[in-house]
């Protein structure tokens, strides 16, 4: 057995001294590039498009603060507090949970927000997609418990997961449009693993599912060439919610029918057709502050607007419209849509975590995918993005339905409002 | 030979008919001395044995028990579900205080919201520790297969096990009546799914503990 030298050994540390000194990352943490690194990059269509809003403290230099590089190079926006904590001031809008706190956090890093629909201008494909910047949500959960159907209790898997959905309840983008960037994340102790940034074409363009049910015509989408997915948009509409909240003296409001539901279905498959994995989240958001409204010129209806708008004895009768009308000359009044003071902001969410099916027994486990987790390959390609799937076979043969992470959670106060 | 089985199902099929095909079944529990020296009949398995159950005596023994099971596994909740069990064993005696045996075990606990089920075959060797007294120790290995299941989907695993039982020979009329307590412990296998083959944890390790009585029969 050789001797160790002193000297190797204090080369060492020097080493991993230095080492350590060049990266801001910690051990719970990844390594992030410096700030100069971020300055010096090029920005991404999705970098520096806030501005702050009547009522938002922050500026918009304060906002780019928050960023991190992206696979191609390029500055991305990334998830930051209601209020920013160095300077006090507020955004007006929240991205959800800290994924700091995520036990994915350091691997995953800081998800750079419309890294997907950057890809898409590079893809080839003949069509763009880019989306606001508030619309970015962010919900994780770790040691989340799922017990496989059949397992009779005997079995219960345990994972992380964290997702990001662009889920804009502000506007009327998502009435037609169907493509959304989606971070989708979960590692769990049967051996799932995914880590996927995609476009995730939810319904079909030009088109939402009501609230109440049946298909709504919402104008072309989007991309027009946008492509069809599963699962679908579910948004209140006019004809949906006005019967709801608009009552007569003798009822009172359904406000809970102001819910919208997006469940997605996406697959990721090999350029060869075969499908390496699916997963199917489905995104809630309760009380957004938008439901569809044909006969508005902007098909934009504003759910706190209802608190006074009047239809002979029908009108909104909850606790959730007080404080938020006041009469002026006679006539009743509500609040603007993007006050604080409105609960109609999108800032209560859950996500339903249901399956997470890999197909990739023997495969690799990093993939090159379109944009929209298509055309699979183990070598990167223009457009392409770096996907993560565990090499294993994890169909059971049993659904899984249902796991809610984030429906205790509210991300409203200190300013948020919509458009949030 | 059955080639279609296992060697420890061969071997146990082949140790019942032994001990079916045996002219009387003796209640006496204690060694009795050797019988002929007679060679085996055939040169086959099924032969040897009967040579050597003619020579040294055979025993039968059949159950009842309850007991918990229990899988070890990453994705195994570890909670222990009770339920009944029947076993069956049969064998030679190889030594006045030393039997050779194999015995299979059903453990049930399908009363609830799913079907938990083990079975488990082992070879083992009982050994009456004290000489002509009525205590024993026993041992063995074997295979044990714990399969879950809802009507709808289910999950199995099978591995190579081992058992290990402690009891106590009671001489009741013709039969004996053996309390006993057992555990069966596999080595850890691939737990899947009933339906797609595919694993969901690749070490599952299964544990039966019961306890029950048997009614033995010794020749």
């Amino acid at each position: 057995m050789r001797p160790v030298r002193p000297y190797r050994s204090v080369a060492a540390g020097l080493l991993v001294t230095a080492t350590l000194a060049a990266c801001s990352g910690t051990a719970d943490a990844p390594t992030q590039p410096s700030a100069d690194a971020i300055a010096a990059a090029a920005p991404s269509r999705a970098f520096g498009i806030w501005t702050p809003g009547r009522g938002d403290t922050c500026s918009a230099d304060v906002h780019d603060r928050y960023a991190t590089l992206g696979p191609d190079g390029k500055k991305y926006p990334i998830w930051h507090p209601p209020t920013d904590p160095v300077t006090g001031c507020s955004f007006g809008h929240e991205h959800g949970r800290d994924p700091r706190g995520s036990a994915l956090y350091r691997e995953v890093g800081d998800l750079p927000f419309g890294y997907a629909n950057e890809q898409l201008d590079r893809a080839g494909l003949g069509m763009q997609r880019h989306e606001d910047h508030v619309g970015h949500k962010i919900e994780w959960e770790n040691d989340l418990r799922i017990r496989p159907g059949g397992s009779g209790g005997v079995l219960e898997v345990t994972c992380d997961v964290m997702a990001k959905l662009h889920q804009g309840t502000h506007s009327r983008d998502a009435f037609a449009n169907n493509l959304h960037e989606l971070n989708y994340h979960i590692r769990c102790n049967d051996r799932t693993e995914m880590h996927i940034t995609m476009l995730s074409a939810i319904g079909r363009a030009g088109e939402f599912q009501s609230t109440c049910g049946g298909t709504i015509a919402a104008g072309p989408g989007n991309p027009a060439n946008a492509p069809a997915g599963g699962g679908h948009r579910r948004i209140p509409d006019a004809a949906c919610i006005l019967n709801r909240i608009l009552v007569d003296p003798s009822r009172s409001s359904d406000f809970g029918s102001l819910h919208e539901s997006w469940e997605t279905s996406n697959e990721i498959k090999s350029a060869n057709g075969k499908r390496l994995a699916f997963f199917n989240p489905y995104f809630q958001v309760f009380r957004p502050s938008r439901f569809f409204d044909p006969l508005n010129p902007t098909v934009v209806g504003r759910p706190v607007a209802l608190c006074a708008t009047v239809m002979g004895e029908r009108r909104a009768r909850s606790r959730e419209c007080d404080g938020l009308t006041s009469t002026v000359n006679g006539t009743l009044l509500s609040v603007d849509f993007g006050d604080s003071r409105s609960p109609f902001n999108g800032a209560r969410r859950q996500v339903d975590i249901n399956d997470n099916v890999i197909s990739n027994g023997g495969g690799a486990t990093e993939w090159y995918t379109d944009p929209f987790g298509r055309n699979g390959r183990t070598t990167p390609f223009p457009g392409s993005i770096k996907q993560f799937i565990a090499a294993i076979d994890n169909n059971y043969g049993v659904g899984v339905n249902g796991p809610v992470i984030g429906g205790n959670r509210v991300y409203s106060g200190a300013g948020t409002r919509a458009p949030n | 030979m059955i080639p279609s089985l296992p060697t420890a199902w061969r071997v146990g099929v082949a140790l019942l008919g032994v001990v079916a095909a045996a002219p009387t079944l003796h209640s006496q529990a204690a060694p009795r001395p050797t019988a002929s020296g007679s060679a085996p009949a055939e040169p086959t398995v099924r032969g040897a044995l009967a040579h050597l159950a003619t020579k040294y005596g055979a025993w039968l023994s059949i159950g009842a028990s309850r007991g918990g099971a229990d899988l070890f596994c990453e994705v195994c909740t570890q909670d222990p579900t009770y339920g009944w069990g029947l076993q069956a064993s049969a064998g030679l005696r190889l030594a006045p205080a030393l039997l050779l045996g194999v015995e299979t075990v059903g453990w049930f606990d399908v009363l609830g919201d799913a079907d938990r089920t083990v079975r488990s075959t082992t070879v083992l060797l009982r050994s009456y520790a004290f000489g002509r007294s009525r205590p024993f120790l026993q041992g063995g290995a074997g295979v044990a297969r714990y399969r879950v299941s809802d009507g709808n989907a289910g999950f199995h695993t099978q591995s190579p096990a081992l058992t290990l039982g402690v009891g106590h020979d009671w001489r009741v009329g013709s039969a004996t009546v053996t309390p006993h307590i057992d555990a069966v412990v596999s080595v850890g296998g691939r737990l899947q799914s009933a339906r797609t083959s595919n694993a969901i944890d690749p070490n599952a390790r299964l544990a039966l503990v019961r306890t029950g009585f048997a009614l033995s029969w010794f020749r």
